[in-house]
């Protein structure tokens, strides 16, 4: 996969290292560099279940929005909407190694295109905390797409008149990359430990061959979202 | 029923004459004694009908939504079917609000059904536990503002056996507790407040006789309405109804009922066999209404009769046809208007044996309204409770009801479940009321008035078997802009379960109807959905219910919770965005079925 579409997007984190610095100064901007990075890890880990806690960045969102307005919207004709939502399904498949964002969004992230983005918003707005509400609803979101992308690689289903191209998704990658979000889609109640359990034998299905490791993993993967998995024996034979 | 010898009865009287109080017969009514005590009469000279002997404070439990109310149990004078004296008790509630009408406190005498033979069945001790099934039509009388008064019936508390279904005891029970009530000191109660008499199935017949009986037994009273519903008018009909059907129990309740009020025309003792002896001790003894139900339903009176005598060979000896025929009533005009009402679908008393009454009534010019209800017995006695209100408040307000005597409305024929078989109550399309509150969206869908609920509720074989049926319609949701999407709430599959009645008339349902949910907008011209845009599989929405057997008539039959709502599919490019607002857990649903209006004849 291409490293551009396997990396996230961050604009502005690229230092400026001009050619005048002298290679002490690279050293030690490395040295901070690293060392500012490694608390950025140890942060990551540490709130890893407090999904839904703010901090004050956005790793995902992009810069230069294209809000629109409703009336903006109002004029546009099919052919362009069309053309935004293939450009926004695009770059559902560019963040698998992306945490969950923490918020708060304050620019429409790639992947949801502007007529997307505009619902989203009106959606969030309407609840007390519309900060929190437009961060679950962007995460949910994305899983919603990757599990829109997966389906539509998995069932060979990329014809014409779908917003995915699939082109240079790893399958497999997605499918682990959709499993390790199931905790998150619960905790946040975008979904039930039974939809979640659903998905994920769909997804290991699709990731493992062998039937032990296929069982070994469900069982894992079960544990995960707090529900017990019962193997069939009668339907395991067949 | 056997009887004590006169030696006996003499030597327990003596006794009793030891423990007991002392009253003369015109002896101010005092506070009667705590406990299982009041329900021992004093000893007395003597008394009048709708004397009341005693009373006391009461505490009764109508269910946590009950209006704030003062209760007094009593016990007072009456007669019984052969004008002898007897003694009753009953239960008196008041309203604690005052009344905003004009004039008194309206008095509503509730006559009740059939509740068992044995003596814990009577009114009073369930109105104090919190098990009278008929408790909520009671707090629908209390709500609307009126003094309810409700007879134990003669034979509870004070008797061994209630002479059950013995009709112009019961009547002139009926009017009598309200003369008791007027008696007791500072309750405020007056004699002379419009008062009707309101009952259904047993009570119809409670609430008919006293209406017949108004000018020759109670003409002190200003009894302004007589309200008579599911009325076993024919008694004979009526029997031979119940007998071998879903209703047989009754019909057994009945024989030993009115063995008690006229032992020299249904003689126990000489026309049951062993069996029916041994079963009529059981349901005297321990049973209420809801424990003879199922036990002794679809049975026939020949197995509890000496060599196994038919109802129409019992109906041969004079002195049984003639107690059965003492009890008919039209024979005299209610010189007050009556509201008679019955289901079309009644399993327990024929339909026709009322219309016919309703015939006599107005033949002899009484003021009779008739009113079918689309249902079975059981949930038309709590259907039709706001109707009666309605109508009764009319008639406190001194309104003119012309009745519908003069009709050209067909006759109503029956639609009731074949007899012999499961009691099976069935929905028939019964309006559905229900909303979902949609999660994400933060709004509510509601579901067109004309969407229905059909069901069998299969009593005997505890199952539960429908079909939902909601139409196509517009539910206007804020996505861009307030846009109107066509919704369809398509059902799949049959709405199963399980459906059962206990011996404390509690009902519990448990089922889940299934049903696809899709979205077709008409909004901008870009937004236009594809045909097929729609839940990837069923949504789920769980049936529970428990609660009383009065829901299942009086709208309080609601089914709600939260479901799931699956992913979206078919939704073309913004199926993921659809997805987003209506999928995923915490939809909140709520369903509420209740039965078709009544129509009148």
């Amino acid at each position: 996969m291409p490293e551009a579409i396997m990396s996230p997007r961050r604009h502005g984190d690229q230092p400026n290292v001009g050619s005048n610095l002298n290679r002490r100064k690279i050293l030690a901007l490395f040295v901070l560099l690293s060392i500012v990075l490694t608390l950025v890890a140890w942060w990551g880990t540490r709130t890893h279940q407090k999904i839904f806690s703010f901090a004050s960045f956005n790793a995902e969102a992009i810069p230069e929005p294209l809000d629109l307005s409703l009336n903006d919207l109002k004029v546009l004709d099919v052919e362009t909407v069309t053309a935004m939502q293939r450009e926004a399904a695009q770059r559902v498949g560019e963040d698998l190694n992306a945490h969950e964002l923490i918020g708060p969004i304050t620019s429409r992230p790639e992947f949801i295109s502007p007529v997307e983005w505009f619902v989203v918003k009106e959606v969030a707005a309407k609840n007390a905390n519309s900060e929190e509400a437009l961060t679950r609803l962007v995460n949910n979101f994305r899983f919603i797409k990757h599990m829109e992308l997966w389906q539509a690689i998995a069932s060979g289903e990329i014809h014409y008149d779908s917003v995915y191209d699939g082109q240079g998704i790893d399958q497999r990658a997605l499918a682990e990359h959709l499993l390790k979000s199931l905790p998150a889609r619960i905790a946040a109640k975008d979904m039930s430990k039974s939809q979640a359990q659903q998905i994920q034998m769909a997804l290991i299905m699709d990731i493992e061959t062998d039937p032990l490791k296929r069982h070994q993993r469900l069982r894992e993967e079960a544990q995960r979202i707090g529900v017990q998995f019962e193997i069939d024996q009668h339907s395991d034979k067949h | 029923m056997k009887k004590l010898p006169p030696s006996k009865v003499f030597m327990w009287g003596v006794a009793a004459s030891l423990t007991l109080p002392f009253m003369s017969a015109h002896a101010a009514p005092s506070m009667g004694p705590a406990g299982e005590a009041f329900y021992q009469p004093p000893v007395m000279a003597g008394g009048t009908h709708g004397d009341l002997i005693w009373y006391r404070n009461a505490t009764v439990d109508l269910g946590s939504s009950a209006p704030s109310l003062q209760a007094w149990n009593l016990m007072y004078h009456s007669n019984d079917a052969l004008d002898a004296s007897n003694i009753v008790t009953g239960t008196v509630l008041m309203p604690s609000s005052p009344w905003n009408g004009s004039g008194a406190r309206p008095i509503v005498s509730y006559a009740v059904g059939t509740h068992g033979l044995a003596q814990r069945c009577a009114p009073s001790r369930q109105l104090a536990s919190g098990t009278d099934y008929e408790a909520a039509n009671i707090e629908a009388a209390l709500r609307a503002g009126y003094t309810v008064v409700v007879t134990d019936n003669p034979g509870y508390t004070t008797g061994k056996v209630p002479t059950y279904l013995a009709g112009k005891a019961q009547g002139q029970a009926a009017l009598d507790i309200v003369l008791a009530a007027a008696q007791i000191p500072g309750a405020g109660i007056s004699a002379r407040a419009p008062t009707a008499v309101w009952g259904y199935s047993q009570g119809g017949q409670t609430a008919a006789w006293a209406g017949e009986l108004l000018t020759s037994y109670a003409s002190d009273l200003n009894v302004v309405g007589i309200a008579a519903g599911g009325t076993p008018a024919d008694f004979t009909a009526s029997a031979y109804y119940l007998d071998g059907s879903a209703g047989s129990s009754f019909l057994l309740q009945a024989v030993v009922g009115l063995g008690e009020q006229y032992p020299d025309g249904i003689s126990i003792d000489q026309l049951a066999n062993s069996f029916g002896k041994a079963t009529i001790d059981q349901v005297v003894a321990n049973d209420c209404v809801f424990d003879t139900l199922f036990p002794y339903m679809n049975t026939s009176i020949s197995k509890y009769t000496v060599g196994n005598k038919t109802l129409s060979e019992l109906l041969e000896i004079d002195a049984v046809n003639d107690t059965l025929t003492a009890q008919k009533l039209g024979t005299k005009k209610v010189p007050v208007p009556i509201y008679m009402y019955h289901g079309q679908a009644d399993e327990f008393i024929p339909l026709k044996q009322h219309t016919d009454l309703k015939g006599q009534y107005c033949r002899k010019f009484s003021n009779a309204t008739f009113a079918t209800y689309p249902s079975e017995h059981i949930v038309t006695q709590f259907q039709a409770a706001p109707y009666v209100l309605s109508w009764l408040g009319d008639r406190f307000a001194d309104k003119f009801t012309a009745g519908t005597c003069l009709t050209l409305q067909p006759k109503p024929t029956s639609t009731a479940n074949p007899g012999g078989g499961n009691f099976v109550v069935s929905l028939d399309e019964w309006p559905l009321d229900a909303t979902i509150q949609l999660k994400t969206l933060g709004q509510e869908v509601v579901l067109p008035q004309d969407a229905t609920f059909s069901a069998d509720t299969d009593m005997t074989a505890g199952t539960l078997d429908g079909t939902l049926n909601v139409p196509e319609f517009l539910a206007k949701l804020n996505i861009l802009l307030p846009l109107d999407v066509k919704l369809s709430v398509v059902p799949v599959g049959r709405t199963s379960g399980s459906a059962n009645l206990d011996n404390n008339g509690q009902l519990s349902v448990h089922g889940q109807a299934n049903a696809n949910v899709s979205v077709k907008s008409a909004g901008f011209g870009w937004l236009q959905i594809p045909f097929g845009c729609q839940t990837e599989s069923s949504v789920a929405f769980p049936i529970d219910f428990e609660g009383p057997i009065s829901s299942l008539g009086n709208g309080n039959l609601s089914f709600g919770g939260e479901t799931t709502f699956p992913s979206m599919k078919s939704c073309g490019i913004f199926n993921g965005m659809f997805t987003l607002l209506m999928s995923g857990p915490g939809q909140e649903y709520s369903f509420t079925v209740s039965p078709p209006a009544p129509t009148s004849w």
